[in-house]
This record gives C-alpha cells, structure tokens and sequence, in this order.
C-alpha cells in the first residue's frame, strides 16, 4: 500500500468546486422546473455516491429556507405583471390566482430553491482544509495566503469558544443576557493575540519555503473519472428533456 | 568545553509605544548541550528573550534591540531563515500555535516547510507518535483537542523538525504531572545532544534534567546560579484550618460525555461545604474544565443532579444562581471588559489593595503581567460578593510570586465564608490551599490524599 492510498480515500475537493459549476449552470439556463428537480435530485445522489453529506445539516437548511421561499412565492404570485390578462385559475379567500403569475411563482420558487439547495449541498460536501491543500497543490497557491485560509478556520472555532466563554463571565458577572457593546473589546483583544501567535507559529516552522506535503491531494485520473461520469449524466438529462420536449410538440 | 551557541551582552529591548525597556545587564554564553533554566519574576522579559533568541525581534515583531545577540558568532538579526530553522520555540499557548486542522498535518507541517519527503515524514510522525502514544489522536480535529493534548502536539511538531537548539516558554504548563514526567523524560532521551533553553514554573519536574541556572534578578543582571544549591521544590505555606460550615453544593451521580467521547466521567458524587476548599485533579482530558463548566450552569445537558442549597441547578435562574456562583477560567483576561482596572472592579479600590494592585487603578487590564491580570479576576468576583468560586487552572502562567500572593487572597475570600472547587495540575499549589483534593481516575473522581 502507498503512502497517498493510506491517506486519500476521497476526491479532490476541487472536484466539488467544478461539479457545482457543472450542475448550477444548467439550473441558471433551464425554464423547466421538472428538469431543475432533477438536476438537484442527480447532484444530491452523486454527492452521496462520492462523497459524504450531512442530511441533517441538509434539513435544517430546508427549515431555514422555508420561509424565504414562501415568501418569493407569495410575491411573484402577487406582482407578475400581465398576469390579469391569463385566466383565473383559483381564488383564495377572495384572492384570484392568474395562470401566468401561478406558474412563474412555482418556477421561481423552485429554481432559486435548487439553486440555494445545490449550492448548500456542495458547501456540505466540500472539506475546507482539503479544498485550500488542493488549491496550493495544483495551483500553487501562495502557502501565506493558504495557512492564512487554514488559520482563519481554525480561528473560528478558537474565537466561537472564546466569545461563549466571555460572554458566561458576563452573565455571571452582570447577570444580564443583553450583552454591550463593550463585549466586543476582548474579543477583539483574544482575535488580534490569536492572530499574532497563529502568524508567529508559521514563522516559526520555516513557512514560505519550498515545501513538499505529506498528503497528496493533486488532480488524478480518478478524479477525471468522477468529473466525466457526471458530466456523461447531465448531458443525458439535458437531451432527455430536450427530446421530451420536442415529442410533446410534435403530438400537440 | 563545548563549542558556544548563543552569547548575549547587555541585551535590551524596547517595545513600540512602551517607555520601559526590557534590560539585561552583564554578559552571557550559551553553550552546545546546555540544558538551561532562565528563572525570574513575570515581567522580568524572559519571553521576549525567548524571541529575541529565535530571531523574531525585530523583523517579525517590532522592537529596539540593544546590546549584541550572537547566535554561532553570527548576530541573531542576520540570520536567514534557513538558519533561524535550526532554532524551535514553542510559545505559552499552544491553541493559538495550531495552523493545520488534524493532528497529523499539524505534525508534519515544519516537516514539510524542511523540504522532507512524505514517507520520510510518515515515518518520523509514526515514531513520534508511539514513543509518545499519541496514535488514537494522529487523525483528531485540532480544535477537540485537551489543552494538555495540545500543548504535547505543539511540543511534538517542533521535536519533529530536529532543531540545534530548543526554546521553551512554559513547556509543562498545560501537563499533568504524570504526562509532564513522561514527556520530559522522553523528550530528555531524544534531544540529549542539543541545546535546550527553559522558562518554566513548575520547577518539580526539571531538576535532573536542568545543567544550568541563569536568573535574572529584580536588577535585570544576569546571575548564575548553583544547581545544587537552588530550590527546585516550592513549598507554599498551607492555609490554616477551618472547620467547614453547612454543604451548599451536592453534586450526584453525575454523568457526562461527548459524541466521540461517550462517558468523560460517570457517578461522580461529592459535597461542597461553606468554608470548604476542594481541588479537583486528573489526567488532559479527564473532565475538570468540564465538570466546572457543569457546576456553573454553563452545561446543562448531563445525567445526574447539581444541588445548590438543595435544588437543582438547572431549576434555578441564571440571575439568582448567579449571584452566588462564580466560574473563573484559565486565561483571567476573558474576564475583562473595560479600558481601566478601576472600572474592572466597579471602582472599589479597598478590593485592589487587597488584591495587590493598588496604583494600577488607571492601567489598562490588558496590559498588566500574568499574575495581576490573574488578582484582578479574582478581585472582579469578590467585587459581586460570591459564596463559591470555581477556578479552572489559576496558576498557568503565574511565577512563584503570584502564587503566594493568589493564596494569600483565596484565604482572605475563604475567612469570610467562601468555598472554592480548583481545577488544576499544580499540586503544591493545591496541596497548600485545598481542605481535601478529589481525583478523575477512569471516569470516576475519587479522593486523594493530600501531601505537603
């Protein structure tokens, strides 16, 4: 067994930059929701066939989305001009819902939902630590700008655990859940003291050097492999709903 | 003799927008296989030493050197870093040292910045790895780590990249003594051969190991000191007995765990009583920080009961519970949220005189030494009028000085009714202050007898 094989049982995550691509771009262009559903239910499967997801993070994602997405689709059903001039199509306690303004409401809503939810999904996916070694790897990334990526995750759990721990001082102090203003001075003391020593330790350790890694994340054939799979796929989505579509026209 | 590695003469140092100079006066010669103690009071610009000795100051972090620094009859600020690589340091905090997200990576990264090849790399993280067992963390989330685990982590990474010469600002701190044994005592092995430079407080564990001793004294000279004649055991004057009052804090059958660490501790059963000091000792990782975190409220989800005069914790609001209780963390700084130490305390200057403070009224918290930053936490607390205190680790960082001084103000809080429960690794510290010492051993806390 070689070194890389003990250590690389994944993708290179650049592969989940260029697939969102692949997939978000037909949603963008698309005027069918059918096909957009379809697009989001492919790139969810291949995420899931690759890679790894957290379906729980995926749900909490959907509550939160809910809400915006109603609201879009109250909005264009209320205010799609030229509507009045379609029919009625239903009517809601007094409300009358035109033909045009229910359909641009349901493609909207559904083309900005596979788009938040595509993009999500390969948020979910994507490992930022292996994004940034991958992105220094095959595009020779500056290593102060990508350990100072690195850093700046890190941070934010550093900095998440800092500001709960400072801001229970404050309540056990003050006895308040309302937090001042002046919260804001320590943690910006401790974000500038982590900073100073995260930028000392980079120092410290010989950084901007040449330097080899011990996990290898360039692009491999594998790699290429899984981006040509997934494009094979969309393509034959896209001439199923384009054939689709002509059939339908033909036996109207 | 061996060959010399640093020499120093009249070394200072003056930091940007400060009026006080860091002074060394007198002259100094480090040399090949020196393991070497630098001892002196916070303050004192031991640190800054440290720095000024990898080579940081002044290109790195901005000051006006003074005096000449020779490291290998070259001075220090004309080395490439090439040659600065030959020097580790490893500073006080290890969690702000962490640049990669697994251990693994955090391991191997100076090893990378060497230019050394992957199974070369590979193999050194292995070895480090098993003589220092360390294996089930290789793939841990730099952040899940302990704050011992990580100061072994940080330590490893600068043993990985075999440096001529070692630089340590408080090495220990974050250890238990079993791990600190250990740790030295390997770490002794691999890197007999080079030159090791120490600033540390906790003293117990260096003694057969240290070859020399430099202090510098409240003078700012440079003295050298016998090894033989030097304290290496600080005794701190216990606190006088006190009969402890009514139980105010019942913790039972308490159980808690994390997702990748499903049972931390289980059944842990203990009383606090008014007037009563219990420590609370145990391995990195064992629960003390945790425990403590439980015991103010600031962890809720747990099985098992915390009485405070009787009823559940979780029942009471934080406004009432709050009043009483009080939760000190390991770096005092979290503590402050205003630009003057006489706001900090809501302008009683009774409590910083007490506290040893009185003058600093107008400076700035932030920018006062470990010691007083760590008194003026304290007296923040005492300002509320609490009855328990809970301090996680109250003497990191804190030179012998400043530990007489914390257990001087714990035994006037004490006089006046209070309780504490002290998490922590220092237990000559502990030993002098707690009325009994509770320890994690497999999950559960057991007591402990408590020896001067």
């Amino acid at each position: 067994m070689t070194l890389n094989s003990r250590l690389r049982d994944h993708p290179n995550d650049l592969l989940w930059l260029l697939l969102a691509c692949l997939y978000l771009i037909p949603v963008f262009i698309a005027s069918n929701s059918y096909f957009n559903l379809s697009v989001l239910l492919l790139a969810l499967f291949n995420i899931n066939l690759w890679g790894k997801m957290s379906w729980r993070s995926l749900a909490l994602f959907a509550l939160i989305m809910i809400l915006p997405l109603l609201s879009l689709f109250v909005t264009v059903l209320i205010y799609t001009r030229g509507a009045q001039d379609t029919p009625v199509i239903m009517n809601i306690c007094g409300f009358n819902i035109y033909r045009l303004a229910w359909q641009n409401a349901i493609f909207l809503t559904v083309r900005a939902g596979c788009l938040a939810f595509l993009s999500f999904s390969f948020l979910l996916a994507v490992h930022y630590d292996r994004l940034v070694l991958s992105l220094l790897q095959n595009f020779h990334l500056s290593p102060a700008v990508g350990y100072a990526l690195l850093i700046t995750f890190n941070a934010l759990s550093y900095m998440r655990e800092e500001y709960s721990r400072i801001r229970l001082a404050y309540l056990m102090r003050f006895r308040k859940r309302i937090f001042p203003l002046n919260l804001i001075f320590p943690i910006l003391v401790s974000a500038t003291r982590y900073a100073h020593f995260a930028g000392l330790s980079l120092e410290c350790r010989g950084l901007n050097r040449e330097k080899t890694y011990l996990e290898s994340y360039r692009w491999q054939k594998k790699d290429a492999v899984i981006l040509l799979i997934n494009l094979c796929q969309i393509f034959s989505l896209i001439a199923l709903f384009v054939i689709n579509e002509w059939f339908s026209i033909r036996w109207q | 003799m061996n060959n010399p590695v640093y020499n120093i003469n009249n070394y200072s140092l003056l930091y940007p927008l400060n009026d006080q100079p860091i002074l060394l006066k007198g002259e100094l010669e480090i040399r090949e296989k020196d393991t070497l103690l630098l001892s002196g009071n916070s303050g004192s610009g031991k640190t800054s030493l440290l720095y000024t000795l990898k080579g940081l100051i002044p290109e790195t972090i901005w000051g006006k050197l003074g005096g000449t620094i020779y490291f290998r009859n070259r001075n220090i600020i004309d080395l490439s870093p090439l040659e600065k690589a030959q020097i580790g340091l490893l500073f006080q905090n290890p969690a702000c040292q962490m640049v990669n997200r697994t251990v693994r990576q955090e391991l191997a990264f100076g090893l990378e910045n060497l230019g050394i090849s992957p199974s070369d790399i590979w193999q050194k993280i292995t070895y480090l790895a098993e003589e220092f067992a360390i294996i089930n963390l290789l793939d841990r989330d730099v952040t899940r780590l302990s704050g011992g685990e990580m100061q072994k982590i940080a330590l490893l990474s600068i043993m990985a990249m075999e440096p001529e010469v070692y630089l340590f600002d408080e090495p220990t701190a974050f250890l238990d003594p079993d791990s600190a044994r250990h740790f030295i005592a390997v770490f002794q092995r691999i890197v007999q051969q080079k030159t090791v430079i120490v600033v540390e407080h906790n003293l117990n564990y260096l003694q057969d190991y240290i070859n020399r001793i430099i202090q510098i004294n409240e003078q700012h000279e440079i003295k050298e000191l016998d090894t033989k004649l030097f304290s290496w055991h600080q005794s701190f004057p216990a606190l006088p007995a006190v009969s402890p009052g009514e139980s105010i804090l019942k913790v039972r059958n308490l159980k808690f765990g994390y997702t990748d660490n499903p049972i931390l501790f289980q059944g842990v059963d203990f009383e606090l009583r008014e007037g009563e000091i219990v420590g609370i000792v145990g391995a990195n990782g064992s629960g003390k920080t945790t425990l403590l975190k439980i015991l103010a409220g600031n962890i809720r989800k747990y099985i098992g009961n915390v009485l405070y005069k009787n009823t559940d914790i979780r029942l009471l609001k934080p406004k009432i519970y709050f009043q009483d209780i009080s939760l000190l963390f390991q770096d005092p700084a979290n503590h402050f949220l205003f630009s003057r130490v006489i706001q900090e305390v809501s302008g009683r200057s009774d409590l910083l005189r007490i506290s040893g403070l009185t003058g600093f009224g107008e400076r700035n918290p932030f920018t006062l030494s470990e010691g007083e930053k760590r008194r003026l936490s304290l007296a923040i607390q005492w300002a509320g009028n609490r009855q328990i205190y809970l301090l996680d680790e109250p003497t990191f960082g804190q030179d012998y000085a400043s530990r007489l001084a914390l257990i001087d103000l714990v035994g006037r809080l004490r006089q006046q009714g209070c309780s504490f429960i002290i998490a922590g690794h220092d237990y000559a510290f502990l030993a002098a202050v707690c009325t009994r010492i509770l320890e994690f051993k497999q999950g559960t806390l057991q007591p402990r007898e408590i020896r001067q």
